[in-house]
C-alpha cells in the first residue's frame, strides 16, 4: 500500500508538469485568435514543434505506471488513469487543433500516435500505457469549443471565409458523432454539447454571408 | 452583432443574391474541391467507423462483466441463504448443498476471467466489484459456520483455481475488506436465528468474533465518508445489535425458562430498532 501511494504521488508529479507544458501549447496556439490569416500555419508548426516535450512526459509516465496497470483502481472512485485522462485529452486536443489549423483536416489517429509517442487503443487490447478512444473523442468534442471560438475571432481578425469552413468541418465532426453508439455517459453528455458550438459557428457564418462579407464558399 | 450596418441598402435582396452567388460558385467552378471535399468525408467516416467499433467492443465487454457480476451476487446470495439454514439443518448437510451451488459460482467466474485478463482487470473491476464482494462475504460467511473464524484473501482466492491449478482471478484488498465488513450483517442475523433455536453461547462467540473484527477495522484507518469508513457504520449497528442480545440473554437468562428466549429476544430486537432507526 505504501509503494502503491508512492508510485501514485510520482503519477500527480508528472501529470502536474505534463498540464504545464500543455499550458504552454495553449498558450502558442491561442495567439491564432488575435493572429493575422498568414500567421496562422507558423503558429501551429511552433506548437506541433512542442509536442516533443509532451512525448517526453508521456513517456515518463508510460514508464512509471506499472505494466497491465493502466487502470489501476485506488479506490472505489479513483483510479490511476484517472489522474491524467484529464491532461491527455487536452494535449491531443491541442494536437488536433495544431493539425486542422496547418491543413484544415481531421488529425488521423497515426498523426495522434506519432504526436503524442504512444498508442491509441483502437483494438481493445493494449496492455501498455495509451490513449484511450474515449480520450481521442474527448478531445474532438474539445476541439469544437476551440473552433467555435476561432470562427468568432477569425471574422474580427478581417478573415471572413474561414467560418465557413470551419462551420463545415465542425458539422462533418458531427456527422462523424452520429455514427457511434454512445451510451448514457459523460461522453453522449459532451457530445449533446457540439451543437451549441455548432449554432455558435452557425450564427457567425449568417452574419457574415448576410453582409455579403465574404467572397467563396 | 446584427446592428453592426452593412452598408446595403436591403438586408433582404443581399441574402437573396448572397445564397445565389455562393450556389454558382460551388457547382460552377469549385467541382474540384467538392472532389477533395468527398475523399475527406469518406476520410471522417472511415475514421469514426473505426472508433465506433473499439467503443462497440468496449461496451460489449461492459455489459457482459455487469451481467455477470449481477449473477454472481445473485448466486452468492443464494449460498448465504443456504448457510442461514444451519438453525435447522446439520452443518454436513449445508456445506454439502453449499458445494454445490459454488459449482454455478465457479463456472461464472470462469466465464468471465477472459474478460478480466490483463489490463482489463482493472478497466472493467468497477463493474465486477460487487460479484466480488458478495461472492467474498457468502465464503467468508460458510467458513465462519465451519471453523469460526474469519477467512483470508488468499483462501477465497483459492476457490478461484483452473485445471493447471493457477489461480485465474484475484480479488482486491478493498473488495476482500468490504466483503468481511458484509459479513458482520450476516452474522447479526445469524446471532440472533441461533437464539430463537434455543443456543445460548453462539451470539456470546459471534458478539466475540464482531468485536475482534471491529477492532481490526478500525485499524485500517478509513476516512468516514470512504467506501471502508460508510461500512463501519453498519458494522457498529450489527455489532450493538449482537450486543444487545447478549445482554437480553444474560438478563432474562435467570429468569424465564428456555421457551420463553425467543420471544424475549424478538421483542429486543424490535425495540433496539427503533432505538438506532435500523
Amino acid at each position: 500500500m505504501e509503494a502503491e501511494s508512492n508510485r501514485r504521488d510520482e503519477i500527480h508529479q508528472l501529470v502536474k508538469e505534463y498540464e504545464r507544458i500543455c499550458r504552454n501549447i495553449t498558450v502558442i496556439l491561442n495567439g491564432v485568435h488575435s493572429a493575422q490569416p498568414g500567421e496562422i500555419e507558423a503558429i501551429a508548426r511552433k506548437a506541433l514543434e512542442k509536442f516533443s516535450e509532451v512525448r517526453q512526459h508521456i513517456q515518463s509516465l508510460a514508464q512509471i505506471v506499472p505494466y497491465q496497470q493502466y487502470y489501476r483502481q485506488l479506490n472505489l472512485s479513483s483510479r490511476y488513469h484517472d489522474i491524467w485522462t484529464r491532461a491527455v485529452q487536452t494535449s491531443n486536443s491541442l494536437a488536433a487543433f495544431a493539425v486542422y489549423l496547418l491543413e484544415e483536416r481531421f488529425i488521423t489517429i497515426e498523426e495522434l500516435q506519432t504526436l503524442s509517442g504512444v498508442p491509441v487503443n483502437i483494438n481493445n487490447d493494449l496492455q501498455e500505457f495509451h490513449i484511450s478512444v474515449e480520450e481521442f473523442l474527448h478531445s474532438l468534442i474539445n476541439l469544437t469549443n476551440e473552433l467555435s471560438r476561432f470562427a468568432i475571432n477569425s471574422v474580427t481578425q478581417g478573415d471572413y471565409n474561414r467560418p465557413i469552413r470551419i462551420s463545415k468541418f465542425v458539422k462533418e465532426l458531427h456527422n462523424g458523432f452520429q455514427l457511434l453508439n454512445l451510451k448514457n455517459d459523460q461522453l453522449r453528455k459532451r457530445f449533446d454539447g457540439i451543437k451549441y458550438n455548432i449554432k455558435r459557428i452557425e450564427e457567425v457564418v449568417y452574419d457574415v454571408s448576410l453582409r455579403k462579407l465574404n467572397t467563396s464558399v | 452583432m446584427n446592428q453592426i450596418p452593412v452598408g446595403s441598402s436591403s438586408p433582404t435582396i443581399s441574402i437573396e443574391t448572397g445564397v445565389t452567388n455562393s450556389r454558382k460558385q460551388t457547382t460552377d467552378d469549385n467541382s474540384n474541391e467538392v472532389e477533395t471535399q468527398k475523399v475527406k468525408e469518406t476520410g471522417v467516416r472511415a475514421l469514426f467507423s473505426t472508433l465506433r467499433d473499439s467503443l462497440d467492443e468496449h461496451y460489449n465487454t461492459r455489459e457482459i462483466v455487469i451481467r455477470h457480476s449481477k449473477d454472481i451476487t445473485f448466486q452468492s446470495k443464494k449460498l448465504i441463504y443456504i448457510g442461514h439454514r444451519i438453525i435447522n439443518s446439520s452443518l454436513d448437510a449445508i456445506l454439502k448443498e453449499a458445494a454445490e451451488k459454488h459449482k454455478e459460482i465457479f463456472q461464472l467466474f470462469k466465464d468471465i476471467c477472459v474478460h478480466l485478463s490483463g489490463v482489463n482487470y482493472f478497466r472493467y473491476l468497477r463493474n465486477m466489484s460487487n460479484g466480488f464482494q458478495e461472492y467474498t462475504e457468502a465464503m467468508a460467511f460458510l467458513r465462519y459456520l465451519e471453523h469460526g473464524d474469519l477467512i483470508k484473501k488468499d483462501e477465497i482466492e483459492a476457490n478461484l483455481l483452473d485445471e493447471s491449478g493457477n489461480k485465474f482471478l484475484q480479488i482486491t484488498d478493498l473488495d476482500y475488506v468490504l466483503g468481511i465488513a458484509d459479513l458482520t450483517g450476516e452474522l447479526m442475523r445469524y446471532a440472533i436465528n441461533s437464539v430463537g433455536k434455543g443456543d445460548h453461547t453462539r451470539p456470546l462467540e459471534i458478539c466475540q468474533f464482531l468485536r475482534n473484527l471491529k477492532a481490526q477495522f478500525s485499524l485500517l484507518n478509513a476516512k468516514p465518508n470512504s467506501p471502508i469508513g460508510k461500512k463501519m457504520e453498519d458494522m457498529k449497528s450489527n455489532l450493538q445489535k449482537v450486543e444487545l442480545v447478549c445482554y437480553a440473554l444474560t438478563i432474562h437468562g435467570s429468569e424465564y425458562p428456555k421457551e420463553f428466549y425467543e420471544f424475549i429476544v424478538s421483542e429486543h430486537s424490535r425495540s433496539s430498532e427503533s432505538i438506532y432507526g435500523h
